[in-house]
């Protein structure tokens, strides 16, 4: 109440329009004036939330085109009914949105109203931004929504959960019924089987259900056994049983047979079914038993007896059948079969006619019906056995009864071999006799001190003839020469003890006494019955010369060896077991004894190893040659030394030996070792040489540079001198002095030049090069450089210059013809001056000649002019060095120089000869 | 404007050259040994021609010219001033030498030398 008075208050006061103007400026709501269609006025807060800059900016702007299409209808209508007076009361409406200048879209509550002026209406419209509202809004709604999804899909997940939990036990109890009813089918089989049955478990072997049956087979509590193995309740009666029934179980997953019991009945046999049961991977024996023991006991009495008789059958030494009085076979033996070639199977239930071994059916059955009538039969059949052969046999036969029934049994021995026994007697004879008589050695048998049989070879070589040999009264030892008898009774005698003896040498006497070197071989042999010796002779007398002269060859070549300066070693298996004198020596030893039976790698220095290594590993690959190595060894005496070997293998028997040649070359390699020495103090000498070369030739360098360096200097100030005096008024003088100072100057340079340039050439310090120079083309150079002068000093010049190519130094002849033209000049006459300078060659040399008409030179002179600092006249420029420094020049490069002069004023010739191919050493 | 590196320990030398070859419109940049030249070498690239002189202190002509020719793989053209016409043989077995001038010789003839290198047409 108080407020609205107050306001009532300040409206009478501040009545007027200034301000209301003022409080509608300053309004925090955005008040925005328009006629339904343009905007006609906006305040500041207006201007601000359009993004306007002034009021120009939204001055005359369709009102309707800063809202946002969504809103742009409804607004206008409802603006229109207002604006038409349809209603008067202001209407309000939130978060609609607005189009700013910049395109930007605002949320704003707004409020419109009718102002009535001047007879118009129009429209106010009061704006609030509202987007910061609906922005919060917005992202409470996102996270409300994010929300409302998580909660969804939680609530679906459980919910899934909860179905498959319902689903997970349902079909356990589905299962659960199942195995109650599998477990019950199972028990009800388990009780109700008639048969003792267990399940255990197969890991540990514990039984984990037993039936009654079995309870009551083994006399013990069903308490008693579950929980337990059969070792510990001692059921089996052979516990190694076990091990072998698991073994068939691991491998078929199954047992059948026969297993023996301890029960309170007694040990008993059972006929055991076992299965293994996988269930889940656990693995379960499900087993059952027959009790076979009476029946097992009966069988065993009746086998045991057929044993004994079979035994007999089989273990018998000749084919033995056993029939039925029809014939047909019911069992034969191993020698059977093995005369027969056909195997038990082949002839059980069939009669030998059917196999085949008999051929005729009637003898057969004639046979049989002996067989009936006597009970017996004795006989010789022959039969087919199964190769096709016909063998014959002895044949005893008789009926005996087997349980029961009447059966033949049949025992045969072979004839056949005995039949053939005399055939191949006499084939054998045969053999022996052909082979005896064809051999190119004596044979001979000896029976009893007679000779009984002796070849041909014997009847031509000894001269006896069969009769005399074999006549009752020779004495056989009338063939054996003196020196040998004694040998051959003592061999005699250890035949007669039935003792072999090993092959030996002996000499046999001839009939007509030629004395024939002899081996023999002997062997005890039957002959007739009773004892002989067979002996072989062969006549080796070409043998024993031969051997004579390999003896004098290796003793002669064993002289050698001994002889031989050079190390001869041999070895098997890298053992010595030849050593020479020479080789004993080398290696340090005092005698042979000292080498043999040592290695070969006990006198191998450690470097050498692995190269002797590799050659001892070639040579006994085989018989093979290596060439020449060097080794370092090391002697008995511990000194090492060096030496050169050839090794060669070659067989000796099925080994290998290996020849080794050596030979001491430690003066070698100590004169190697001096030269490398040497060498290396002749390079030292040689770089200390290069060193005092490098020295030299800085000294030199650092000497001319402080020589010309200064004058130099001096030239240059000169230059500048002539520049400066160039405007005085006695600069004519002043030129005069300073071009006498500079030719002057230029003198001392070109004289220092020279001993300078010989200084090095002397001392060797610059190197000639040796390479193609053509002399035409130098000397054109040469001419070139002077053209100027000759033109200043009025001089001609002739040449008769032939193209000429020599080995040399292009350089150093350029200094040359420089010299020698700068001489012709410096010493030519006043008027007409002229020089010639010619290039030719003469038998095999380039002969290059200066010849001028110049001053000239006298006899005593000429003698000097080669002289180091002589000068034909004192007073003429030039150091006098440079004829000297060209003479030299030409004699390093392999030539001549040459000067004549017909006396003073009749001018000089200079000739230079040069080699075509350059200096030669 | 052509630059010439001048390379020489002596400045009386080297004011000789100067008066000569800015004569013929060449502006000098001094260096009194060969490592002087480097340094100077190094950071500039407006050199257009070297004069060097041989026997120097700290580092002679021939071990910068060896700098220049191998390690820095410069080809700028290289004219040895030098009273010793040995040294231009030495220098020529290094790498290439433009020229050689001897140190007494008229400074015009120089001049030329360089002139001709640089294609400068002659003075009028």
């Amino acid at each position: 109440m108080d407020d609205d008075r107050s306001v009532r208050v300040g409206m009478d006061e501040f009545r007027g329009g200034d301000f209301f103007r003022e409080l509608v400026e300053r309004a925090s709501d955005a008040i925005i004036v328009h006629d339904t269609v343009r905007i006609l006025y906006a305040n500041q807060s207006a201007l601000d939330i359009f993004g306007a800059g002034s009021m120009a900016d939204l001055m005359d702007r369709e009102i309707w085109s800063l809202l946002h299409p969504d809103d742009r209808d409804i607004l206008r209508l409802r603006c229109r009914e207002l604006f038409a007076g349809e209603s008067d009361s202001p209407f309000h409406s939130d978060e609609r949105k607005i189009i700013a200048l910049d395109g930007r879209e605002i949320h704003v509550d707004g409020t419109a109203s009718v102002i009535p002026t001047g007879g118009r209406r129009l429209i106010a419209v009061h704006l609030r931004n509202a987007s910061q509202r609906v922005s919060a809004r917005e992202q409470q709604q996102r996270a409300q929504e994010k929300l409302e999804r998580e909660v969804t899909r939680r609530t679906a997940e459980t919910n899934r959960a909860a179905e498959e939990l319902w689903q997970e036990v349902q079909t356990r109890r589905e299962t659960e019924r199942r195995l109650k009813e599998s477990e019950e089918r199972f028990r009800a089989i388990f009780e109700l089987v008639n048969l003792p049955m267990t399940l255990s478990d197969m890991e540990d072997g514990r039984f984990l259900e037993v039936n009654s049956e079995f309870c009551r087979m083994m006399g013990l509590s069903r308490d008693r056994i579950i929980g337990r193995t059969l070792l510990e309740l001692q059921l089996f009666q052979d516990v190694g049983k076990i091990g072998e029934v698991l073994r068939v179980l691991e491998r078929d997953g199954r047992f059948t047979g026969e297993v023996r019991v301890r029960t309170p009945l007694g040990v008993r046999d059972f006929l055991e079914w076992v299965r293994v049961l996988d269930i889940n991977g656990r693995r379960f024996l499900l087993a059952a038993a027959i009790d076979v023991t009476d029946s097992r006991r009966a069988e065993e009495a009746l086998r045991k007896s057929e044993d004994r008789f079979r035994t007999l059958l089989g273990n018998a030494p000749i084919p033995m059948s056993l029939s039925t009085m029809d014939g047909v076979m019911v069992e034969v033996n191993d020698e059977f079969s093995a005369v027969t070639g056909y195997t038990r199977e082949e002839v059980l239930g069939r009669t030998p006619v059917e196999v085949g071994l008999s051929g005729d059916t009637e003898r057969f059955q004639q046979l049989l019906d002996v067989f009936a009538r006597e009970g017996k039969f004795e006989g010789e059949p022959t039969y087919t056995m199964k190769n096709g052969t016909s063998r014959s046999f002895v044949g005893r036969g008789t009926v005996l009864r087997l349980n029961g029934e009447p059966h033949i049994l049949v025992g045969m021995m072979d004839i056949t071999e005995r039949r053939g026994m005399e055939e191949r007697l006499r084939e054998s004879e045969e053999r022996f006799r052909t082979l005896a008589e064809e051999l190119p050695a004596m044979v001979f048998i000896n029976q009893g001190g007679r000779v009984v049989y002796a070849n041909h070879k014997s009847v031509t070589s000894m001269g006896y003839t069969m009769e005399e040999f074999t006549a009752p009264g020779f004495d056989f030892m009338s063939l054996i020469a003196p020196e040998s008898r004694e040998a051959v009774r003592v061999n005699f005698a250890r035949h007669s003890r039935g003792q072999d003896v090993a092959p030996y040498d002996y000499r046999l006497l001839t009939r007509d006494g030629q004395y024939l070197d002899a081996i023999i071989h002997t062997r005890l042999i039957s002959y007739g019955g009773r004892p002989a010796i067979l002996g072989i002779v062969t006549d080796i007398s070409e043998l024993k010369k031969a051997q004579r002269a390999v003896l004098q060859s290796e003793e002669n070549l064993r002289r050698i060896v001994e002889a031989s300066p050079l190390g001869i070693l041999v070895h098997e298996d890298g053992v010595f077991v030849t050593a020479n004198p020479a080789s004993v020596a080398l290696l340090r030893g005092r005698s042979e004894l000292d080498i043999l039976g040592r290695t070969v790698w006990s006198f191998v220095a450690p470097d050498f190893v692995p190269l002797v290594h590799d050659r001892y590993k070639d040579l006994h690959q085989g018989p093979r040659s290596l060439k020449a190595a060097e080794y370092r060894i090391v002697l008995l005496d511990g000194t090492i030394t060096d030496v050169e070997m050839i090794s060669q293998s070659f067989p000796v028997g099925d080994r290998l030996r290996v020849l080794t040649i050596m030979r001491d070359i430690s003066d070698r390699k100590a004169a190697e070792q001096a030269m490398i020495i040497a060498r290396e103090v002749l390079e030292r000498q040689n770089e200390e040489l290069r060193r005092l070369d490098r020295i030299r030739e800085t000294i030199i360098r650092d000497v001319s540079h402080e020589l010309k360096t200064p004058i130099a200097k001096q030239q240059m100030q000169l230059q500048l001198l002539k520049r400066l005096v160039g405007s005085w008024d006695r600069a004519a003088e002043c030129e005069t002095v300073i071009r006498i100072m500079r030719e002057s100057l230029g003198r001392q340079e070109a004289a220092i030049r020279n001993i300078l340039d010989l200084a090095q050439l002397e001392s060797g310090g610059r190197q000639y090069r040796h390479e193609p120079v053509s002399l035409a083309e130098s000397l054109r150079e040469v001419l070139a450089e002077f053209q100027q002068i000759f033109r200043v000093q009025r001089v001609k010049v002739g040449t008769a210059i032939e193209e000429v190519e020599v080995m040399s130094d292009r350089q150093m002849l350029w200094h040359v013809f420089s010299n020698l033209v700068s001489n012709a000049v410096k010493f030519r006459r006043d008027i007409g001056a002229r020089v010639d300078i010619g290039v030719t060659v003469r038998e095999g040399e380039a002969v290059i000649s200066f010849a001028d008409n110049g001053i000239g030179l006298s006899p005593e002179a000429l003698e000097r002019v080669f002289d180091r600092f002589y000068k034909a006249n004192p007073a003429s420029e030039g150091s006098g060095i440079g004829l000297s420094l060209v003479k030299k020049v030409v004699e390093d490069l392999g030539g001549r120089i040459n000067v004549t002069s017909e006396g003073e004023r009749r001018g000089t010739t200079v000739t230079v000869t040069l080699p075509l191919r350059g200096r030669t050493a | 404007m052509k630059r010439i590196l001048v390379v020489e320990d002596d400045p009386d030398i080297q004011d000789f050259l100067e008066i000569f070859l800015t004569e013929r419109g060449y502006s000098l940049v001094r260096a009194f040994n060969g490592q002087d030249a480097i340094d100077q070498f190094g950071v500039r690239d407006d050199i257009d021609l070297i004069l060097l002189d041989m026997i120097m202190p700290v580092m002679d002509g021939e071990e910068f010219f060896r700098r220049l020719r191998q390690d820095m793989g410069s080809d700028v053209p290289v004219i040895l001033i030098s009273v010793n016409g040995a040294a231009a043989d030495r220098l020529r077995q290094i790498g290439p030498l433009q020229g050689f001038f001897r140190k007494g010789l008229e400074a015009e003839e120089l001049c030329d030398m360089v002139d001709s290198i640089l294609n400068t047409p002659p003075a009028p």
